[in-house]
């Protein structure tokens, strides 16, 4: 009795007081924000046919503390690349200096993925970045952002997020003209907590042809004790 | 320091498992009038990591094809009894050397480097005169980055960082000891920096040459900040000379250079920067033969007194990019020319295609260089 009288209150309040967009995407951003977490990754490059394997070790402390540390490549290159509040520095270690990455370069590929720097690092909030529009809430939200901040990533995009547990399972990326530049898939996510973690996602670059890039997140860890050493610079250009 | 610097490569080979990465690059170089030669360049990276230590090693091989010597331009009005007594050009010759070889362990905040390792000081993207350790010039088309010998200590604390770095050689006057201090906030990143070193130069009097040798401590502020929107850097860079500022010698070769300048992208496609060079020492006008030769005899660039730097650079989609950049003398508006066309189709392939010339006539601060074409392949592997 007392489970159905549940069930009949929330299925009430969902018909009384539908979530606003932005109360959706603040569920989404539980999930996909991050804090204190150590990722360990593969990243596979396809490319004209041709396949390149990266792995690597990314650590996220907060919005503004983010590094990514390529542990093997098939290049034999192993760079690092750290967010540091709005400043990105990428260092090389034959070139023996960090390289502080400005304007366009933000938007280059990740060690020729087809993520940019920028999509790599991006750990902030959908809110503070984006204006929302709710297009569809039949099986799936369909969201349209449009960027209200001038150093949003991108000019607009539309989400499609899994109604049940707020991962989004596909994204759409356009430019100011409208034209799709990116497209990325979540193709497996896993529990983790009380997040939903993505741990199988594909990035597709419009702009070129037959170029793909697969992220796989072997290990996840919360409260990882990412402390400061992670982000000086005696650790970064060891 | 040659056996330590042996054991430093050895020992990390029989440890560590290394990876291996590289390039092969095919080099073309015209002198328009003068010459042409090609390069065949291979270079090899060697790199481990154990716990907390991890190990770092280039080698390079430089082997040419046709007639590889670089002829030097000299100034038209340059007398014959002075140019008897200079090279008329420099032989290149097939060569193969280790670039860069070094240990690196972090412990606790610390990071210590030992061996032969890269090392940059100085904010300017064309031309840092801080940049005492491995300082370039502009007009040189086929410099390669080595590294020095000697150790680096480093320890963060916060978001500070504190640096000495001591480059090593048999001749004292050789050495060279830098100390750096650097922080980076929410922000600005900024730096502050000292060196020790002495500086050797080759002067000709008007009769005969002759070498001087100036001790020279180094004091200087930089920072950086994108906080804005563009990117904005200024840094200030004091070379007092130490002999005369503590010995009481007559002469005084004391001078400092102010460096300023701003970056854009606009739509993320067009990046557009300006710098500004002042040089306290420079002339503003009436550039003698003298001048252009110490500039040749010793890699000091700057001989004028305002420079100014803009560059153009347009990216589109990462396989097509090109860039126009110009070292303007803002006293008699000579200036230096270098434009590049770089074609990546792939990750591992590039072809860049280079150009360089100036404009100016006898008398000003850029002239009589040859234009000059590069032709570059370059295979990653």
């Amino acid at each position: 009795m007392k489970r159905d009288l549940f069930i009949i209150m929330f299925i009430s309040s969902i018909l009384i007081f539908p979530m606003t967009v932005e109360e959706i995407f603040d569920k989404v951003d539980e999930n996909m924000v991050y804090k204190n977490m150590k990722f360990t990754a593969r990243m596979n490059i396809l490319e004209y046919n041709e396949n390149r394997e990266l792995s690597m070790d990314i650590f996220m402390r907060d919005e503004n503390n983010i590094l990514i540390e390529i542990l093997a490549s098939s290049s034999g290159h192993t760079n690092r690349f750290m967010k540091k509040n709005d400043q990105m520095w990428l260092y090389i270690p034959n070139a023996g200096k960090a390289i502080r990455i400005k304007g366009h370069m933000l938007k280059e590929g990740f060690m020729g993925s087809d993520f940019s720097y920028e999509d790599m690092s991006e750990n902030r909030k959908t809110n503070d970045l984006y204006n929302m529009e709710l297009l569809s809430k039949d099986t799936l939200y369909i969201i349209k952002l449009t960027a209200k901040s001038s150093d949003a990533p991108y000019k607009m995009k539309m989400v499609y997020i899994k109604k049940d547990i707020f991962i989004p399972i596909r994204e759409e990326i356009y430019s100011s003209s409208e034209r799709l530049l990116k497209e990325l898939i979540i193709n497996e996510y896993k529990k983790i907590g009380e997040k939903y973690i993505p741990i199988n996602i594909l990035m597709y670059d419009k702009l070129k042809q037959n170029s793909r890039t697969e992220i796989v997140y072997e290990d996840i860890k919360m409260n990882a004790g990412i402390d400061d050493k992670y982000f000086q610079k005696s650790y970064f250009e060891r | 320091m040659k056996k330590i610097f042996l054991f430093l490569i050895i020992i990390p080979y029989i440890i560590f498992a290394l990876r291996f990465s590289g390039e092969y690059n095919y080099n073309y170089y015209y002198y328009q009038s003068l010459n042409a030669y090609g390069e065949n360049r291979v270079i090899l990276n060697m790199n481990a990591d154990k716990g907390i230590a991890s190990f770092h090693l280039q080698g390079l091989g430089q082997f040419y094809i046709g007639g590889p010597k670089y002829i030097i331009p000299y100034p038209d009005n340059i007398p014959n009894y002075v140019i008897d007594n200079l090279p008329s050009y420099y032989q290149l010759s097939n060569s193969m050397k280790i670039n860069t070889a070094y240990l690196s362990i972090y412990y606790l905040g610390f990071n210590l480097k030992f061996g032969k390792f890269p090392m940059k000081w100085g904010i300017s993207q064309t031309y840092a005169p801080a940049d005492i350790f491995s300082s370039t010039s502009p007009m040189d088309y086929s410099y390669i980055e080595e590294g020095i010998l000697g150790f680096l200590g480093m320890y963060s604390f916060g978001d500070n960082t504190i640096s000495f770095i001591y480059q090593d050689h048999t001749d004292y006057e050789q050495t060279k000891q830098g100390l750096l201090f650097e922080n980076i906030n929410n922000y600005f990143t900024a730096s502050l920096f000292s060196a020790h070193f002495f500086n050797t130069r080759r002067i000709f009097n008007g009769f005969v040459f002759r070498t001087n040798t100036v001790e020279y401590l180094l004091s200087g502020f930089n920072i950086i900040t994108d906080y804005w929107g563009p990117g904005i850097w200024i840094e200030i860079d004091y070379f007092a000379d130490v002999e005369y500022w503590i010995q009481d010698s007559i002469a005084d070769y004391s001078h400092y250079f102010l460096i300023a300048g701003v970056d854009y992208t606009f739509n993320d496609l067009l990046y557009t920067s300006l710098e500004y060079i002042y040089y306290s020492e420079g002339k503003t006008d009436g550039f003698t033969y003298n001048d252009i030769l110490r500039r040749y005899l010793n890699d000091n660039f700057l001989i004028s007194k305002h420079y100014l730097i803009p560059i153009i650079g347009i990216n589109q989609g990462e396989t097509i990019s090109g860039e126009f950049a110009a070292m303007i003398n803002a006293n008699d508006l000579s200036s230096m020319i270098m434009t590049s066309l770089i074609y990546q189709p792939r990750e591992y392939l590039s072809m860049d295609l280079n150009s360089s010339f100036v404009i100016g006539n006898l008398g000003k601060d850029f002239y009589g260089l040859p234009p000059i074409y590069t032709f570059q392949l370059k295979f990653y592997y």
